[in-house]
């Protein structure tokens, strides 16, 4: 016994995907229906259409950023910029003595070094290996008291599902500028991003700002003396409905 | 050409193309890909299956998904009508039968997910399990998407057929 005509078989039909089986079914209901054959010989004419309207795209040359060896190269100089700016810190500090190596800390000591800082942990912790057991979401609420503690405040960890991210896991880390706290979120496609946040001595409120270190985007913001920086290999476009969401959620805490 | 540029670099041309049918911007699409691509090298050993397109396809996919509702949210969408064909990258309208433009209109129209799984098939040449990979639906779902988008589609352009006569001259 065959099976009745499916508007599965029409669409195969249009798309010339049909069984070798479905062939003669699906040809017999349609010289039994030469308005159904009208109006799908429409359809895949406007099928063809639309392929045509997008074929000129697909013939151009693609951009030389695209080659996979270029992308990978990119990667594997990974916050070149921090190192050199590292390296000129240092020449300032050898050079002109200890005191001006110290005016020109806080420059750095702001929202720019906490990003840096979201950006090594994100490297670090964001990759495809299993969290260790003290980092699992389980463990938000031992989370949140130790990180309140320290920081002498309230902390909160975002609910980012609304943004496509569920909470993975999280840490109290160390930083140059004191303990900060790493939350983790996983997204769909194994994707992955992390949200760093630890009190400001200075840029104790800032506007949301992206910016990108070599494949790792970032959008970071600070507000009420508390510092923020989500991160993840993604465009600080991409990241910036993120980086909303969560300080939406903060803003109330 | 080592195992991973050759996996993903001939899938390169097909995923700007889809790009650009989402955003119409051809440097906002080139960006789109170029974060796509990124993520995929960075993620590669961590993929799931042996298909690598609709993998690279459904990464592509939610990112356009995204920049479709940040754009939705500043209300930044160019209305069709107002983009050059020339400025878009796609084909000039034909002489003689469909008219691009009309097309294109007419898909815009369409939801979203039945704008998607029209893309993936038609243009893509994706096959139904692809498609319902990429989306993260089933088949049977995919199929009714397809069937529900080109009846509209021909709808919508059979009631357009005014417009299309006038700019066929």
């Amino acid at each position: 016994m065959t099976s009745p005509v499916g508007d599965d078989d029409l669409m195969a039909w249009i798309d010339g995907r049909l069984s070798p089986e479905r062939q003669p079914v699906v040809a017999a209901f349609l010289s039994a229906h030469p308005d159904v054959r009208m109006r799908l010989i429409n359809q895949a004419e406007q099928a063809r259409a639309l392929a045509a309207a997008f074929a000129p795209v697909a013939a151009q040359p693609i951009p030389a950023a695209m080659r996979i060896d270029a992308i990978r190269e990119r990667r594997r100089r990974p916050g070149w910029h921090a190192a050199l700016a590292a390296s000129l810190l240092l020449a300032v500090g050898y050079g002109g003595g200890w005191m001006s190596a110290r005016q020109f800390m806080p420059a750095s000591a702001g929202i720019k070094s906490l990003e840096q800082e979201a950006t090594d942990n994100y490297r670090v912790f964001a990759i495809d290996t299993p969290l260790p057991g003290e980092m699992r979401p389980d463990n938000g609420a031992g989370l949140i008291r130790a990180a309140s503690i320290r920081f002498g405040r309230r902390v909160a960890i975002p609910d980012l599902r609304r943004s496509g991210y569920r909470y993975a896991g999280g840490q109290l880390v160390a930083t140059p500028h004191g303990p900060a706290a790493l939350f983790l979120y996983n997204g769909a496609g194994s994707t992955s991003v992390a949200l760093l946040t630890r009190p400001m001595k200075i840029d104790k409120s800032a506007p949301m700002a992206g910016t990108r270190d070599g494949d790792v985007g970032r959008v970071s913001w600070a507000l009420n003396g508390m510092g923020y920086s989500v991160v993840g290999a993604r465009s600080p476009e991409a990241l910036h409905p993120i980086a909303e969401e969560a300080q939406r959620q903060l803003s109330r805490t | 050409m080592d195992a991973l540029a050759a996996a993903i670099e001939p899938l390169i041309p097909g995923l700007r193309r889809y790009a650009l049918a989402w955003t119409r911007d051809a440097a906002a699409a080139d960006d789109l890909v170029q974060d796509c691509l990124e993520r995929a090298v960075a993620g590669w050993w961590r993929r799931r299956g042996d298909n690598v397109r609709p993998w690279l396809y459904a990464i592509l996919h939610n990112l356009l998904v995204d920049y479709g509702r940040r754009q939705k949210r500043r209300g930044g969408m160019v209305p069709i009508e107002d983009v050059d064909e020339a400025m878009i990258g796609v084909a000039p309208a034909q002489e003689a039968g469909l008219h691009h433009g009309d097309v294109l209109r007419a898909l815009d129209a369409l939801p979203v997910e039945q704008r998607a799984v029209l893309l993936l098939v038609s243009v893509e040449d994706l096959s139904y399990a692809e498609a319902a990979a990429v989306l993260g639906v089933p088949i049977g779902t995919v199929m009714s998407r397809i069937s529900r988008g080109r009846g509209r589609l021909s709808a919508m352009l059979a009631a357009g057929d005014q417009p299309q006569v006038r700019s066929a001259k």
